[in-house]
């Protein structure tokens, strides 16, 4: 409820204006500072890399308060595909909170009903939006403003996943690339970013909006590679002809448009993994490639355990 | 999919009239119409400012996705439902999760059919559950289910078996569409009975009705229904706290092809193989067991799940099972 009462112009301009704060996310990730308001972060990787683990450890940071390592900052997630899981969330809000807590607030944590108290606090902060179709999503876009509105703590917004409607807006009458569906959908959240000041991260599938391949994605017999090779020429034919791939320049179109870009990847392991022994495999090793707005860029690697993501020192 | 057309039904400001102007200046569709600005809408309808910002809230309301806050979020406080077999319940921390899309991959002959039926089961066992068999292959077998049912050490009496045998709904589907409808009708409510509650849904299998497809020229309409698909099934199991259990092939990766071009290569589990259906269901489940038969000379086959990928289980633990006449153990 609001204490003051003031019109919606007074209230949209004290919106819009702010200071050009950084908010430092991470400082694993982001090590020179932090993401500044309007800018859009990409979390791309393979299937179970963890992009929507990495989601969820940097909800924690944002919703949790200050004297606990956090950013004590709104935040809402437009899952796509059910992702989001409260108990997890709960575990690594948890291991946050026992790692960085601040002497004095780390002295009462004897207390389990304490812990309970900050979590609770903190999950107050967090707005999530189900979709379930193209249509919701869209929709669920142009809610967000009121939203903004209504709590003005919120100052990032997560999307897991964009590509997970890609294939209700490509349908045989209307094809669109996929580079080209991300671009349309970055544009929008990168207006809404900049205009209402806020940060946006979307995770994406690291083999969406690549190349020539996608259009012979759904295999229908184990040899992929055969058909890759004969029935490429078969589908690309039938295709409308400005649709053929672009080199180099494909990436760079959606590339404009996003800031920083955390690339996850899981490390092969060298040794040969649960052949035949009873025993629970090895930890996989993940690494993460981050380039960010000023093209520099870094390497930090990470492993996946029941508290979540676990950053390696290097 | 299309988008939804505007209809007069949809608020009560929206008369015949407003609509005709819109459809005048090609607005015919919600989205297209909450998207033009407020001045332009002015002058197309003749309606007040007021009443035309009152409209479009209304509607991008009613069609964005379902707002909560994570304080009220109860989903998973469900408790698992068990599958029966005692390994793979230690395996899955406890059981089914209800919400919760789980999928078993694997070769064939692996037990995939077998162990979907017993979890039914299992899970039908109780008064209370239901549960809800779509067969694609004509795999299904009552006989079966009466067999697992009736087994040793928990076998159910003879009248509360015929009982439970009620509580597993069977439906054969063999095309696309029509299972993608299915499932849509299940989460409106229909094909359920009275007075039990469904708590598991089991497809058996995907790639039977999606390579219905293998010789279209393109891949966009099988890619199209399985996002459908996936969507209704994310939203049957979370709006209604089911259990989703859908089987899948894993298919062998024909060595030499795939490995020289960089942009086909794909993630693989560590057997060498990959799911059926694409890369876009790769990401499509919330967790993948891998189901693998390993016949050593001289003994009987083993059988193994795994965990292939899963977003709350660790990846790669794996755990025996038996395959026997009544079912899995």
């Amino acid at each position: 409820m609001c204490e003051t009462i003031e019109s919606a112009f007074v209230a949209i301009s004290r919106l819009a204006s702010g200071t050009e704060a950084t908010y430092n996310l991470d400082s694993v990730l982001f090590p020179d500072g932090g993401l500044r308001p309007g800018e859009l972060v990409e979390i791309s990787g393979e299937s179970n890399s963890g992009k929507s683990l990495l989601c969820l450890e940097l909800i924690a940071r944002i919703i949790l308060p200050t004297n606990c390592g956090g950013l004590e900052l709104g935040a809402v997630l437009i899952d796509c595909e059910n992702s989001y899981s409260k108990p997890v969330l709960l575990t690594i809000m948890e291991k946050h909170i026992l790692n960085q807590a601040e002497p004095t607030v780390a002295s009462t944590l004897a207390d389990p009903r304490q812990l309970e108290s900050i979590q609770l606090a903190a999950l107050s902060r967090l707005h999530l939006i189900v979709c379930y179709s193209l249509e919701q999503f869209e929709f669920s876009l142009l809610a967000l403003p009121s939203l903004f509105v209504k709590h003005t703590e919120l100052t990032f917004v997560l999307i897991d996943s964009i590509a997970t409607f890609y294939w209700t807006k490509c349908t045989a009458k209307n094809l669109i690339r996929q580079d080209t569906y991300q671009k349309a959908h970055c544009k929008t959240l990168s207006r809404l970013a900049c205009k209402w000041k806020k940060i946006a991260l979307l995770t994406k599938p690291s083999h969406f909006g690549g190349r020539q391949g996608v259009w012979r994605d759904f295999e229908t017999t184990g040899t992929a590679g055969a058909l890759t090779c004969e029935g490429s020429t078969q589908a690309s034919s039938s295709l409308v002809g400005n649709l053929t791939p672009s080199t180099s320049t494909t990436s760079s179109s959606v590339g404009s448009l996003i800031d920083h870009r955390i690339e996850l990847c899981e490390i092969d392991n060298p040794s040969p993994r649960g052949s035949g022994t009873e025993q629970g495999c090895g930890d996989q090793r993940f690494n993460a490639f981050i380039t960010m707005a000023d093209k520099q860029q870094y390497v930090r690697f990470y492993l996946i355990d029941k508290y979540g993501m676990n950053w390696i020192e290097a | 999919m299309a988008a939804t057309q505007l209809t007069v039904d949809l608020h009560p400001l929206l008369s015949e009239y407003v609509i005709k102007k819109l459809q005048k200046n090609r607005l015919t569709t919600v989205y297209s119409f909450v998207k033009v600005e407020v001045e332009q809408l002015l002058k197309i309808t003749n309606l007040p400012a007021e009443s035309i910002v009152l409209v479009k809230n209304h509607l991008i309301n009613h069609f964005a996705g379902r707002y909560q806050k994570a304080l009220s979020y109860t989903l998973q406080s469900a408790s698992p439902l068990n599958t029966g077999v005692v390994s793979l319940d230690a395996l899955l921390q406890g059981g089914l999760l209800p919400g919760h899309i789980y999928e078993l991959c694997g070769e064939c002959g692996t037990g995939k059919t077998l162990l979907s039926m017993t979890i039914a089961s299992n899970v039908v066992r109780h008064p209370g559950n239901s549960a809800y068999f779509i067969d694609t292959k004509c795999d299904f077998s009552g006989r079966k289910i009466q067999q697992i049912l009736d087994r040793g050490d928990r076998r159910l009496p003879e009248q509360e078996l015929g009982h439970a045998m009620t509580r597993i709904r069977v439906e054969r589907i063999f095309a696309p569409e029509l299972l993608v409808q299915t499932v849509e009708e299940i989460a409106a409510g229909k094909h359920l009975q009275e007075d039990t509650s469904l708590r598991l849904l089991i497809i058996d299998s995907l790639p039977s009705l999606w390579y219905l497809y293998q010789d279209a020229k393109s891949s966009v309409e099988p890619l199209g229904l399985l996002t459908k698909l996936i969507c209704s099934l994310r939203k049957l199991a979370a709006q209604h706290a089911i259990a989703v259990v859908l089987i899948n092939l894993a298919v062998r990766m024909v060595e030499g092809l795939a490995s020289s071009t960089a942009e086909s290569k794909r993630k693989l589990c560590p057997n060498g193989n990959y799911p059926a259906l694409g890369r876009y269901w790769e990401s499509a489940p919330g967790t993948r067991l891998l189901l693998e038969r390993q016949v050593h000379p001289g003994s009987f086959a083993r059988y193994t799940v795994q965990v292939w990928k899963s977003n709350y289980l660790r990846s790669g633990e794996r755990t025996n099972i038996r395959m026997t006449d009544s079912g899995v153990s």
